[in-house]
């Protein structure tokens, strides 16, 4: 099977936008890693950040792993 | 993946770390369509509205036949949007955005005063990130419009997926004509169906030249099974191999040299190994049973192949040199037909199942087993599209036999031509553009 996998790097802010996501691993396969990244795009915007944690920003570390495409 | 918002709220709730980078999971259990919008094209000039129509069909029928996108054509937009024709400034996206595409297609077709010659200019725009993806020009005699609009879904399809598309092959097929079978191609998409052959003899399993311009298959025209040579306009029939009893089941090596094939001059099917000159027929396999249907690893270093030796038909692989025999099939009591995908290590086969056939691949090191079609009647023959991302085969699932294709996934399987049957044993051109 092949294995696609991908990971996208991307900071969450306080407008709740995904700022500068960056692939961390590209599957090799087009389709799949802009897939994910429009994924990231269209979730847009996405839950407040809570005021509990104290944070501006958070960094999130997204895996993506598919059914194969070939 | 539409799940995404879901993580982050379980996530948020659930998390005690804040400063150090956040982990998360996504599994997408298929692989989703991209939803694409394909606004009307617009005749620029006098140039005909039927051919901006004609245009954007043969394009919406392309991208949905790729099985990568969710089409959505004028019919599926909201009304506001049906009748807006031609290239949207890139300034003025918001309408198009909130039609629900992520992708949008546009463009013109213009047709020059003299009638002959037509124009396609086309823009593809990601209405994500609301920016221009690519913007191209296609030129031609008017002839040639089917294949220039081919050649737009194919850079659609490059675009979207880093591969060109194969809208430009063809594939070749055997079609029952009386008493006889005669070989037929027609387009990846169905249109422009064609009879090579028309001799009302018994003429089966074609096999397209790796360059595209010659189709072997065996023929009954002077009784015998013999192999014979054909241009794909359907002129120059020749003669290939004439060994008496069985010269079937051609395989062409990918740098078109070689042809294996299934011949039976010593009583018992071998595979043998001939020049494409039609010289120094060679026998690969050593007799250990009745061995068929050779297929070609990609490198052109290894064949595939059905052997009986172990008392039913399995698939093996050996060297081309017919050294180093393994078997790779060892579920099931009946797997036949290999067909080696032309990118991968991965073969599909036929194997019968609780009485009927089912088309599955394997990887060639035996791994990954993956059952494709299991529909009513038998699917069988399979063969790879020149990119391995889809797999033609026969069926019966609907009467008499046809030719479908689908996604190597196994998903959108369709059948090629609107036909009524009698449909066998098809093979994948390489690409014409």
């Amino acid at each position: 099977m092949v294995d696609l996998e991908v990971t996208i790097v991307v900071i969450i802010d306080q407008d709740r936008r995904a700022q500068k996501p960056k692939f961390d691993k590209e599957s090799g396969n087009a389709i799949y890693d802009q897939n994910a990244m429009r994924a990231i795009k269209k979730a847009e915007p996405f839950p407040s950040i809570p005021k509990e944690l104290g944070e501006n920003t958070l960094e999130f570390e997204m895996h993506f792993t598919p059914d194969l495409i070939r | 993946m539409k799940y995404l918002f879901l993580f982050f709220l379980i996530f948020f709730i659930a998390s005690p770390f804040a400063e150090a980078r956040i982990y998360l999971d996504i599994n997408a259990p298929t692989l989703v369509q991209i939803p694409i919008i394909l606004a009307k094209w617009k005749s620029v000039d006098k140039t005909p509205p039927p051919l901006s129509e004609k245009v954007y069909e043969i394009l919406a029928n392309d991208l949905t036949l790729s099985g990568f996108f969710k089409v959505i054509d004028a019919p599926r937009l909201p009304l506001s949007l049906q009748e807006k024709v031609g290239i949207p400034d890139t300034l003025s996206l918001q309408e198009w955005i909130s039609a629900g595409g992520e992708i949008l297609l546009a463009g013109e077709t213009f047709m020059e005063p003299n009638g002959l010659n037509f124009r396609l200019k086309f823009h593809l725009i990601d209405l994500v990130e609301q920016k221009h993806i690519i913007g191209k020009q296609y030129e031609g005699p008017l002839q040639t419009l089917r294949s220039a609009v081919h050649r737009i879904a194919d850079e659609v399809v490059l675009q979207i997926t880093g591969e060109k598309g194969v809208h430009n092959t063809k594939i070749a097929y055997a079609v029952l004509q009386g008493v006889g079978k005669e070989i037929f191609i027609a387009d990846f998409d169905g249109a422009n169906v064609k009879q090579i052959t028309q001799n009302q003899s018994l003429n089966l399993s074609p096999a397209w030249s790796p360059d595209g311009k010659k189709i072997a298959f065996t023929s009954y025209l002077k009784r015998n099974p013999d192999l014979y040579l054909i241009d794909v306009a359907g002129k120059n029939l020749q003669p290939f191999s004439t060994y008496p009893g069985l010269n079937v089941s051609p395989s062409w090596s990918p740098d078109g040299k070689q042809i294996a094939m299934m011949m039976g001059m010593e009583g018992k099917s071998e595979i043998f190994l001939i020049d494409t000159n039609g010289k120094n027929p060679k026998k690969l396999t050593k007799g250990q049973g009745n061995e068929a249907s050779p297929t070609w690893s990609p490198d052109g270093q290894q064949i595939a192949f059905v052997s009986d030796r172990s008392g039913s038909p399995q698939i093996y692989i050996m060297t081309r040199d017919g050294s180093n025999v393994h078997r790779l099939t060892f579920e099931g009591s009946y797997n036949t037909n290999p067909s080696w995908s032309p990118r991968e290590d991965r073969i599909a086969f036929c194997a019968r199942v609780e009485g009927r056939f089912d088309v599955f691949a394997i990887g060639s090191d035996g791994s990954g087993l993956r059952r494709l079609t299991s529909n009513p009647g038998n699917n069988e023959s399979p063969c790879w599209s020149p990119d391995g991302r889809y797999i033609a085969f026969s069926s019966t699932r609907k009467g008499s036999s046809k030719i479908f294709i689908m996604n190597a996934n196994g998903f959108n399987q369709r059948a090629l031509t609107p036909s009524k049957g009698g449909e066998s044993s098809p093979s994948w051109s390489r690409r014409f553009e």
